[in-house]
């Protein structure tokens, strides 16, 4: 009994003690503790010396890397968050009201039930999770969240408290969907580009075959007709080959120093004869207009591409707008919206329509070949894709802004150069000029050969043939008659276009010479055709065409 | 009038502190002033620093400080804090 007596005054003394040591500890008494696990003195105010600047570098490396912080109280559902976090939701500091509801209403609805079951499986089996979401800043616009969490449960497996970190990724989540587009665009092109090389040397025959035989056959003949076809077919595909060319970036540009407005006010008739009376066609331009360096044909395309789709988009009639202005360009602007264009000064051409609009879906595939929203039929889906491809062999930029319902307008951004505008680049090309030179003609498919020396001869031409660099050379070696223009295909076996004039260059100099090739690809590049100011001809070529450019080169 | 000091025998106390600490430095001037005042001539009093003599803290069982305890005469109590709170020390120490 006394045994019993004596524990329970032992025990209530330790009682008292333990209340007395924490009354202490609560009113600030005590200096420091000896630590139960490493038996151990440690300082009190060290240890909250340490703690504050902790606490403080912690806060401040969160508010320097924008890093948020929130904390869950499973039990009484408290949620606390901390400024930077308020901050990354467009929230002013102390506005978040607490809950785990106002929490989850920031996310976009599109995001919310797959963050919430990622969060509510980590609540049940406790441990870590991320989540990637939008959220909606109370000014409407969407930001990208990555948070990382940790689920701490008590003994009986029930959830007491969620912990984590939250990161605007945003800029990040951008970039990336930039350079996905761009692989995707790459690699379609890439596809797009080889199939249409193959197609050009057939084309070339086919067109130029029939031309001639158009012109052998009689007025009345009744196979006229059919030949017709067969050169406007030909014609059609000529013109989807060069399309999937410009959008694989391989076509080859002839870029010269052009007056943008010149060029839309070239455009005119032939703008307004496309669009149809409904639609009301005006022109805006601003002064001191700047001028680029561009293949004027390509702009052309461009701006042609573009109108039409601004038609489509307005079926009963309304106004369409094309617009030229310079502009400077700043790095956010560029980094926002240009895709990332250097910086700097700019003209653009901006063709507006108060058209249907698109939605964000649409607008994020409008570039991608063959993809398309008019009926079928209606349109290759190729339109938009080649002038992607022209805008960004001439180092320029789109800016799509477009809404449902409120209409949709294109803004091509071309480099400002410091260079006079060339006249002859507004000019419109005649069709087929005559010549009397001599030309000294090398190409190894014989078809092609063929066809080019009648279409040559036909415009009044001296033609020379030769099946094979060797071949030539050794004319020019043994002959010594004028030869005005050295007119050779770019690849081809033993010695390459580019090598063969060279060389006759040196026997012959002030020879003018013309590449023409199929391929304008790595092997045209890698032959040094694409650089500089060498004349070149894309396969397939017409009559009007090839007699075009040799008059041209000949001048 | 000045309160009569219950106890003849010496006292004999045991203060922990832990070095230069605000407390510490607080309770050993109290306890010094406290026995001067009360116990003059018939008490003494070690101070033992904890972060020197961890061991000895240990042994008698010290988790804060600073701790007085009084050794002697038994039994053996002890006060926690600064002691800067004299009435209650003065009741520990007196015996009561």
């Amino acid at each position: 009994m006394t045994t019993v007596r004596a524990r329970e005054q032992h025990l209530q003394l330790r009682l008292a003690e333990a209340e007395a040591t924490i009354a202490a500890l609560l009113s600030g008494e005590v200096d420091a503790v000896v630590d139960e696990r490493t038996r151990t003195p440690v300082l009190l105010a060290k240890a909250q010396d340490a703690l504050r600047e902790s606490e403080e570098r912690m806060r401040y490396v969160l508010a320097a890397t924008n890093v948020g912080l929130w904390d869950r109280e499973h039990l009484n559902g408290r949620v606390e968050w901390s400024e930077v976090l308020e901050r990354m939701h467009g929230m002013a500091p102390g506005s978040f009201d607490g809950t785990f509801d106002m929490a989850v209403a920031a996310i976009h609805p599109d995001d919310r039930a797959d963050t919430l079951q990622a969060i509510t499986q980590a609540t049940e089996r406790g441990g870590d999770f991320t989540v990637h979401h939008r959220v909606v800043w109370p000014d409407g616009t969407t930001h990208w969240h990555r948070g990382v969490g940790r689920v701490v449960l008590g003994p009986d497996g029930r959830p007491l408290r969620t912990v984590g970190i939250t990161q605007d990724i945003t800029e990040q989540h951008r970039l990336e969907q930039q350079f996905l587009q761009s692989q995707k665009l790459e690699a379609v092109g890439r596809l797009a580009g080889g199939i249409a090389h193959d197609f050009n040397n057939m084309l070339s025959i086919i067109l130029s075959c029939g031309e001639l035989l158009l012109g052998d056959l009689d007025e009345r003949d009744p196979a006229r007709r059919e030949v017709e076809e067969i050169c406007k077919a030909g014609r059609r595909s000529a013109n989807l080959t060069r399309q999937l060319l410009m959008f694989s970036r391989q076509q080859v540009l002839a870029p010269r120093v052009l007056n943008l407005e010149a060029v839309t006010a070239n455009m005119e008739g032939m703008l307004r004869r496309v669009v149809g009376e409904d639609v009301d066609l005006r022109f805006v331009t601003h002064s001191s207009l700047g001028h680029v360096r561009a293949d004027p044909g390509s702009v052309e395309q461009v701006i042609l591409n573009l109108v039409v789709n601004a038609r489509d988009a307005m079926p009963t009639g309304g106004q369409l707008t094309i617009e030229t202005r310079d502009a400077v360009v700043d790095a956010e602007f560029s980094r926002n919206r240009l895709q990332g264009a250097t910086p700097g000064h700019y003209v653009v051409v901006s063709v507006r329509d108060a058209g249907i609009g698109m939605d964000v879906a649409t607008q994020s595939r409008i570039f991608e070949p063959f993809f398309t929203t008019k009926e079928v039929g209606k349109g290759t889906g190729l339109g938009l894709a080649t002038v992607f491809g022209i805008v960004a062999q001439s180092q320029g930029a789109i800016l799509v802004e477009s809404a449902l319902g409120a209409g949709s307008t294109f803004s091509v951004y071309l480099p400002c150069v410091a260079e006079v505008a060339d006249d002859r680049a507004n000019e419109h090309p005649s069709q087929g000029p005559m010549g009397n030179e001599t030309i000294l003609l090398v190409e190894d498919a014989e078809a092609v050969r063929m066809v080019a020396r009648i279409i040559l001869e036909r415009h009044g031409y001296r033609v020379i043939e030769a099946s094979s660099p060797t071949a030539a050379y050794e004319h020019c070696e043994r002959n010594k008659d004028k030869i005005d223009l050295l007119l050779t295909d770019v690849v081809m076996p033993l010695m390459s276009g580019p090598e063969l004039a060279r060389r006759v260059q040196l026997l012959r100099p002030g020879i003018r010479v013309l590449f023409m090739s199929g391929y304008t690809d790595d092997s045209v590049v890698r032959h040094g055709v694409l650089e500089g100011e060498t004349a070149f001809l894309q396969k397939p070529f017409t009559s009007g065409s090839l007699a075009r450019k040799v008059r041209d080169v000949l001048l | 009038m000045p309160a009569r000091p219950a106890l003849r025998s010496t006292l004999r106390l045991r203060l922990y502190v832990a070095g230069n600490a605000p407390n510490s430095v607080r309770a050993v001037a109290n306890v010094r002033a406290l026995c001067d005042e009360h116990f003059r001539g018939r008490h003494a009093i070690e101070i033992v620093d904890l972060l020197t003599e961890p061991q000895k803290a240990l042994a008698d069982g010290i988790i804060v400080t600073p701790t007085l305890l009084k050794l002697a005469p038994l039994p053996v109590q002890r006060v926690i804090g600064n002691l800067s709170d004299t009435a209650s020390v003065l009741v520990m120490l007196n015996g009561r």
